[in-house]
């Protein structure tokens, strides 16, 4: 026996045809799949794919992960993928929370095999998911145990339920390294969000077919993949609207359709995933099958998610139907369908749940689930009686009606699958029915529009079904993936080419605009920016505090609470919530500390020292220092430089207050200039604006209608009875009879604190500052600054604060985009410099 | 219940023409016609055909028999009756 195969079998090949490991065919086959996996890997990072998964980041170690695993022994793969895993694990968390990870994954496991009575076992398991469940709504708070729940549930979530489901049923796992490496699926880690695998396909489908056919379905499917992402960047960047810019039926239409659309996301990143399965020898089945060109709801059931398809039916359909089939004499397909749905729409949350933390019922949820449900069981009982009639006789049809009415039943799913998807994707059912009522206003040129997209789409889709007629075109369609080397090899390395600045300088510039477009990874900005995320958005990209896979940057910013969690007092009026003074929180990166006036700066006199110079901060979460320690603000630096550089006979110290806050607005700022900033002998007071003034004002202004905040100021309740917004009305509705209201507002604010300021003969100053994502629009910056200059504030220019740097450079994390140290150090310097610069008048005017 | 394996399979070819390839065109079913991954039955369909094999044969299927692993074809349709027949 050679040393090899004594000391380190799991990388023998004794046990193995050597022979047909190593022989040339094969060589060549795993050459060209390596060849083209690394170029599907190095397409990933040149455009910016799904960087939270963390596939950028370790990309070598996947290709390293694939040779090894392809050249070891059969019967030690599966011990490998999970090894492999380990590794992963133990590098993304560390060994505390990786050990635990891995040992509460296989206990839960072991669990499932005990010599006990299944009921316990079950049990045993429902109690380890409760105590999770307690870590990972961060009801017990222990930093990286709560870390594990949240990155270990999503790979167990449905795994246990069909291996538990498939025990019950007698089957029994083939060897433990399988069991085990099918809940430490290798790609899981990288995407939280994971198609749910079926245990018995994953045993059976492994090297069901040669591996070259298998490695070839797995590029091509990962390809595919990434070939939807783009669509969808494509999709984001040219064609969605946000609610609020719904004003009439195209546009209407345009919302909705584009909503649906964004699903292509979904299937791009699942089909990337199974391809990556796919490459370790699981030749797993479709996941979607051309879900827009469905003709009817069961059509749609049949082609959208057939994983999770697949998963219901099993765990939950049949065994319901069974069960109803003892006791209901009729309409057992109706009962067992709706039955089926409810639970649906329970799992639906459940998943929800373990990816992001977030408890979620919504009334939108039902509504959307029992439509959904309601439709695809009447279609499924009309579809039962259709084949139960004896004497059923199809009617024949010419060709040109088959293709006209198959289009026009695609386009009615279509249509209605919009309509629902914008419903279950929007906020509200009240903004919901709002953006419908926009449907009302159309005039007859857009009536003639909307008939001709009709009308082109309608013949459009009689041609392509005609040409599909053809047999040879029909066979070069259904080509399976190792047939089409060569294509899926051009598509890679033009992709590779094109990402390449050098090589797109030679293309027109229309062309070489696409690639911005398509690598663009924030491409759903504009989707955040006017409404909620969409329920898929929120399991792949996560929200605020959650990150869907171990290259999320914020991962490791779970070891420790956030430090604002308990940071404010709420009050029942405008500014509706205070910092609460003398906090000292400790969090896992930064630190916050407020002051005995409840402010986030340093201890302060009340009385202002002899010769001290001034000056009160107003602004939002920037301003206050997010994500930030204390001495790290901007502010906090600008004040110690002034105090080590400004210092002279005139200005014997400079005091900067900052009464800055998360989630304080113009608003805020007008109620906190009146109650709170004169009180400590203020020489100047600086309000910081940022992009679409007008906007965050009339946003701002809808919250604070929706909370019932009371207005004490006559001018605002003016523009409440004004405009005729009421509480109960949508959000949308609020803003849009708000909207062209927000210029007065807005000066209505910047004249209020005007105003104080000079009556407690203070130099007001305003200050324009950029955010790390928006850009500048200077035409609102001179707007503006014209403005306050009008009313006699001195001006701060803070624009183009962060230069050339990349803006992710400056940003905390990949989901909190506050300035981190790097941004606020450049805030400071140019706060200063402005500062510095007008120093004599924000400071001299009042002596 | 004892039953030939081949009228069994006979039976239930009947059965899958009769009811779910009536009118389909150019579909030809033998034995290994792949029934279930081949799209001819889905989940609905699939309790058609659990019902029928149930009355006819007089055995009863249990949920998590109603699987591509009993279901895919009529030999293996066949080979899942005689086994329950036999149980």
């Amino acid at each position: 026996m050679r040393l090899i195969d004594k000391y380190f079998p799991l990388i023998s090949v004794t046990s193995e045809n050597r022979e047909a490991l190593f022989n040339i065919d094969r060589l060549r086959f795993f050459s060209l799949a390596l060849a083209q996996f690394i170029l599907i890997l190095f397409i990933v990072t040149r455009y910016n794919f799904e960087k939270s998964s963390g596939i950028i980041d370790y990309a070598p170690y996947v290709i390293l992960v694939f040779a090894i695993y392809s050249f070891i022994a059969i019967r030690f793969r599966p011990a490998f993928l999970f090894l492999a895993c380990v590794a992963l694990v133990y590098a993304a968390f560390g060994i505390l929370a990786g050990s635990f990870f891995i040992l509460i994954g296989l206990g839960l496991i072991l669990i499932c095999h005990l010599p006990i009575k299944y009921t316990y076992r079950f049990v045993l398991i429902l109690a380890i998911a409760f105590l999770l469940a307690l870590f990972r709504t961060e009801f017990i708070y222990i930093p990286w145990m709560t870390m594990t729940a949240m990155y270990m549930a999503p790979l167990f979530m449905f795994r246990l339920i069909i291996y538990l489901y498939e025990i019950k049923n007698g089957v029994v796992p083939a060897n433990k390294w399988q069991s085990i490496s099918y809940f430490f699926m290798f790609p899981n880690v990288f995407f939280l969000f994971f198609p749910i695998i079926d245990y018995k396909t994953y045993i059976k489908t492994h090297l069901d077919s040669p591996e070259k056919e298998i490695w070839q379905k797995g590029i091509r499917w990962m390809l595919r993949g990434l070939i939807h992402i783009m669509c969808y960047r494509l999709i984001c960047f040219h064609f969605l609207i946000g609610p609020v810019e719904v004003i009439d039926l195209p546009t209407m239409l345009q919302y909705m359709v584009v909503n649906y659309s964004l699903i292509i996301r979904l299937s791009g990143v699942f089909h990337f995933m199974i391809g990556l399965v796919c490459m370790f020898g699981f030749n797993l089945p479709q996941i979607f099958d051309n879900y827009f060109t469905a003709t009817s709801f069961v059509d749609l059931w049949r082609r959208i998610n057939i994983y999770w398809r697949n998963f219901v039916l099993k765990i939950f359909f049949y065994p319901t139907m069974f069960r109803y089939k003892k006791i209901l004499k009729k309409n057992l397909l109706a009962f067992t369908m709706m039955t089926v749905f409810f639970i649906t729409w329970i799992m639906h949350s459940y998943q929800l749940f373990w990816i992001t933390g977030v408890v979620s019922v919504r009334s939108i949820d039902v509504i959307f689930w029992m439509v959904i449900g309601a439709c695809i069981t009447t279609n499924s009982v009309i579809v039962e009686k259709y084949t139960l009639a004896e004497d059923r006789v199809e009617k024949p049809q010419s060709e040109f009606k088959k293709y006209f009415m198959k289009i026009i039943r695609m386009m009615g799913m279509f249509l209605f699958m919009s309509i629902m998807w914008s419903l279950w994707n929007t906020r509200t059912l009240e903004d919901w029915l709002f953006i419908v009522s926009k449907g009302k206003q159309v005039d007859s040129k857009q009536l003639l529009l909307i008939f001709s997209v009709v009308i082109g789409i309608i013949g459009l889709g009689i041609l392509v079904q005609m040409m599909l007629k053809n047999v040879k075109l029909k066979q070069l369609i259904n080509r399976k993936p190792h047939e089409t080397i060569l294509l899926t090899l051009s598509t890679l390395t033009l992709l590779t080419l094109f990402s390449f600045k050098e090589i797109r300088s030679n293309i027109p510039l229309s062309v070489q605009h696409l690639y911005d477009q398509i690598s663009d990874g924030s491409a759903n900005k504009l989707e955040k920016t006017n409404a909620e995320a969409g329920y898929y958005d929120k399991l792949i990209e996560g929200e605020e505090g959650n990150t869907i896979g171990i290259g999320g940057r914020s991962l490791k910013k779970m070891v420790k609470k956030n430090p604002y969690t308990n940071a404010y007092i709420y009050q029942n009026n405008i500014v509706n919530r205070r910092m609460k003074p003398n906090l000292n929180i400790v969090g896992s990166d930064h630190n916050f500390q407020s002051n005995s006036f409840g402010i986030r700066d340093k201890e302060y006199s009340i009385k202002k020292p002899l010769g001290t110079k001034r000056l009160a901060l107003l602004g939002g979460s920037y301003q206050m220092g997010s994500g930030v320690n204390n001495n790290e603000v901007f502010e906090a630096i600008a004040e110690e430089r002034m105090n080590k550089e400004l210092v002279d006979t005139n200005y014997k110290a400079f005091e900067i207050f900052n009464f800055a806050a998360g989630g304080y607005y113009l608003l805020q700022h007008v109620e906190i200039v009146h109650t709170s900033v004169f009180q400590y002998d203020m020489d100047a007071l600086v309000y910081f604006a940022h992009t679409d003034e007008r906007g965050k004002v009339v946003k701002d202004f809808t919250t604070i209608i929706k909370k019932e905040l009371p207005l004490k100021y006559p001018f605002l309740q003016q523009i409440v009875k004004e405009s005729g917004i009421k509480s109960y009305m949508s959000i949308l509705q609020i803003r849009e009879l708000l909207t062209p209201y927000a210029d007065t507002i807005m000066k209505w604010g910047y004249k209020e604190i005007y105003e104080q300021c000079k009556k407690n003969n203070v130099v007001p100053v305003w200050a324009y500052m950029e955010t790390t994502t928006e850009f500048v629009d200077d035409a609102e910056y001179n707007e503006l600054k014209a403005y306050a200059e009008s009313l006699g504030f001195v001006t701060l220019d803070l624009r183009n604060t962060y230069g050339n740097i990349d803006r992710v450079e400056i940003q905390i994390s990949d989901l909190n985009t506050h300035p981190n140290v790097l941004g606020h150090r450049l805030i400071a310097e140019r706060f200063y410099k402005e500062l510095k610069l007008k120093r004599d008048s924000i400071f001299r005017i009042v002596e | 219940m004892r039953a030939d394996i081949n009228e069994i399979k006979e039976t239930v070819k009947a059965f899958v023409n009769k009811r779910f390839l009536k009118n389909a065109e150019g579909k030809e079913l033998n034995y290994s016609t792949p029934l279930i991954s081949g799209g001819i039955i889905d989940s609905i369909l699939a309790m058609q055909l659990v019902v029928f094999l149930e009355q006819t044969y007089r055995f009863e299927f249990q949920a998590h028999e109603v699987d591509k692993d009993n279901l895919d074809n009529i030999d293996i349709i066949a080979g899942f009756v005689v086994k329950k027949l036999n149980a």
